[in-house]
């Protein structure tokens, strides 16, 4: 009697309990993406309800003559790629370099250095914007102040160091990130493996070769795919810091969806892009699993 | 600032080994300074008259407030802070109902066919902005909610709820059964053990979900700028973005904006930093 009964009205209340969520994402996400991949088989504008089918028309286009689009991707990957190599390194030897220090300076450098992932994307730009200026940056005013006057230049102007300042803004922001996740990893190598270890004699960088580093490969493939991915959709830096320019060699595909979505109002074929890049980011995640799976060293 | 080297067995640590310490110290100083003197050059700028930002770029001159006056009231930073607040607030009362909810019926109520609606809920991971921007934004507009405050807290409300429900849901399933089947004996409806028992048991998962969606609404950038063209509703990023074309020579006030929009991430951030390195790492799992 009253356990099933209790266990029934548990049940009806948890339906009732998952309605919210159900509605909300159903309206926002799950429906929007099937319809996403719906609409990129039309010839759709967004004004209005009229499309007619067209089949594979929009992605033969896309392959056939869009070298924009093709050109976006090679920069979104030349990005994507550059970033997550030097950001996971790189957090993964400040990792290693705060676990040496006392307690009360791991916990500053676990703090100071997440600042920056937490700051707005529009404060970051608009911050390194001001920091690449040209005349009045902190960059080149410091390259005035140690006499290499030869080195200044208007970083996000030309088209040889745009997408490279970039990349020093993204890795600022979120080296963070990847050093906390590997400092996280690092909690968990047993201290006794490391004592031992150090008693037998083994200095500090075979203990990073030995047991740092086989011991959070985990972690150096969920930072490195999470990297990637970023890389891969990433629009704010891009939008913020130079608009795609100089010309199109910071143009990535965010926002050439952007564009061709919101400015010339070619909604199906910013659909397919969409779709495109969304298969592009599933293949090269299977890819670098695939080539990240732990090897027996 | 190292630990000291002192092998158990009596023998010192040898010179190389203090010395590869003493650069990896000075390495990570050097680091910490990059990190943090850019936003440091930001508020020390905010401070400063025009001429003194292009004149004395590194030099700490007098402080003064009349940039922050200028960018709150004729920059209409007011008005942005205003909207943010507000966006962001509702943001966060909606998806902590909606997640404490989905989270509860996961953990605990399990209705039949949970476990595959959680697995469709996962997989809203993998979704990109991309695929959703189009149809969201017609979406909105067939509803009437496109540029309103709405146009911005659904869309926000939906993309921070699930790894809300999936850090929530792991935690809830942990929680001791015991509690709920002697309040059950005693008389209690489920929901009175929700409001009563549960609810105050999970509330650092609950500070780790606010401050995560708290960074989000607050600093999205890319679907304000889709959904919000009425200069009345724009958001702290969007309104700094205009601000940034319209008092781009006048450093100082530009400044003064961005500091604007970064302090209350900071507050929040310096005062719960605890729990944002644990939600860290419960998210991090998810990769």
């Amino acid at each position: 009697m009253g356990i099933p009964s209790i266990e029934r009205r548990r049940r009806r209340l948890g339906y009732v309990f998952l309605l919210p969520s159900f509605a909300i994402l159903g309206a926002f996400l799950f429906y929007p993406v099937v319809n996403s991949l719906i609409m990129s088989f039309t010839d759709w504008t967004g004004f209005g309800n009229g499309f007619a089918w067209i089949g594979f028309d929009n992605y033969v286009r896309m392959f056939a003559d869009m070298p924009d689009f093709w050109a976006s991707l090679g920069v979104n990957l030349k990005f994507a790629v550059i970033t997550s190599v030097v950001q996971t390194i790189l957090g993964f030897l400040l990792a290693f370099g705060v676990y040496q220090l006392t307690q009360r300076w791991q916990k500053f450098y676990q703090i100071a250095l997440y600042v920056p992932v937490i700051l707005p994307a529009a404060a970051v730009a608009v911050m390194w914007v001001f920091m690449y200026d040209p005349n009045f940056g902190l960059i080149n005013q410091f390259l005035y102040a140690v006499g290499l006057d030869s080195l200044a230049k208007g970083w996000l102007g030309e088209p040889g160091t745009a997408l490279a300042s970039v990349i020093v803004t993204n890795t600022w922001r979120y080296v963070g990130f990847s050093m906390i996740l590997y400092y996280i990893a690092m909690l968990d190598i047993s201290k006794e493996i490391l004592e031992s270890s150090t008693i037998d004699g083994a200095t500090k960088l075979k203990q990073l070769r030995h047991f740092f580093l086989p011991l959070t490969w985990g972690t150096t493939e969920i930072n490195f795919m999470l990297s990637l991915i970023g890389g891969m959709k990433s629009f704010d830096m891009f939008y913020l810091m130079t608009g795609g320019g100089p010309g199109t060699s910071t143009q990535v595909v965010g926002m050439l969806i952007y564009r061709e979505a919101f400015q010339n109002f070619r909604f199906s074929s910013a659909l397919t892009m969409s779709v495109i890049l969304f298969v592009v980011i599933l293949i090269i995640t299977v890819i670098s699993r695939t080539l990240l799976k732990p090897k027996e060293l | 600032m190292f630990k000291t080297e002192i092998s158990p067995t009596g023998r010192h640590s040898s010179n190389a080994a203090r010395a590869i310490a003493v650069v990896g110290q000075l390495a990570l100083g050097i680091v910490a300074l990059l990190t943090l003197y850019p936003i440091l050059f930001i508020l020390m700028t905010s401070f400063k008259s025009t001429t003194d930002v292009i004149t004395k770029p590194f030099a700490v001159t007098k402080m003064m407030l009349d940039n922050y006056a200028v960018a709150w009231k004729l920059g209409h930073v007011a008005e942005y802070f205003l909207n943010s607040a507000i966006v962001t607030v509702v943001t966060l009362i909606f998806q902590l109902v909606i997640t404490i909810m989905a989270a509860y019926a996961f953990g605990k109520l399990r209705p039949r066919g949970h476990n595959a609606l959680l697995l469709l809920y996962l997989t809203a991971l993998f979704i990109t902005i991309e695929m959703t921007t189009v149809p969201v934004f017609m979406l909105l507009k067939d509803l009437g909610l496109i540029h309103t405050r709405w146009g911005l807290i659904l869309p926000y409300t939906a993309s921070g709820v699930v790894m809300g429900i999936y850090i929530m849901t792991n935690f809830v399933k942990g929680l001791p059964k015991e509690v709920d089947e002697a309040a059950v004996v005693d008389g209690a409806s489920l929901f009175q053990i929700l409001i009563k028992i549960d609810i105050p048991l999970i509330s650092p998962v609950i500070a780790t979900v606010v401050i995560i969606n708290f960074q989000h609404a607050w600093s999205e950038f890319y679907w304000a700028l889709i959904a919000v063209k009425d200069e009345a509703l724009k958001t702290l990023p969007l309104g700094l973005i205009n601000f940034q074309s319209e008092y781009g020579s006048d450093y100082g006030v530009l400044a003064a904006g961005l500091m604007i929009l970064t302090i209350p991430v900071l507050i929040v951030y310096l005062y719960c930093s605890k729990y944002f390195i644990e939600g860290v790492a419960v998210g991090a799992v998810k990769g």
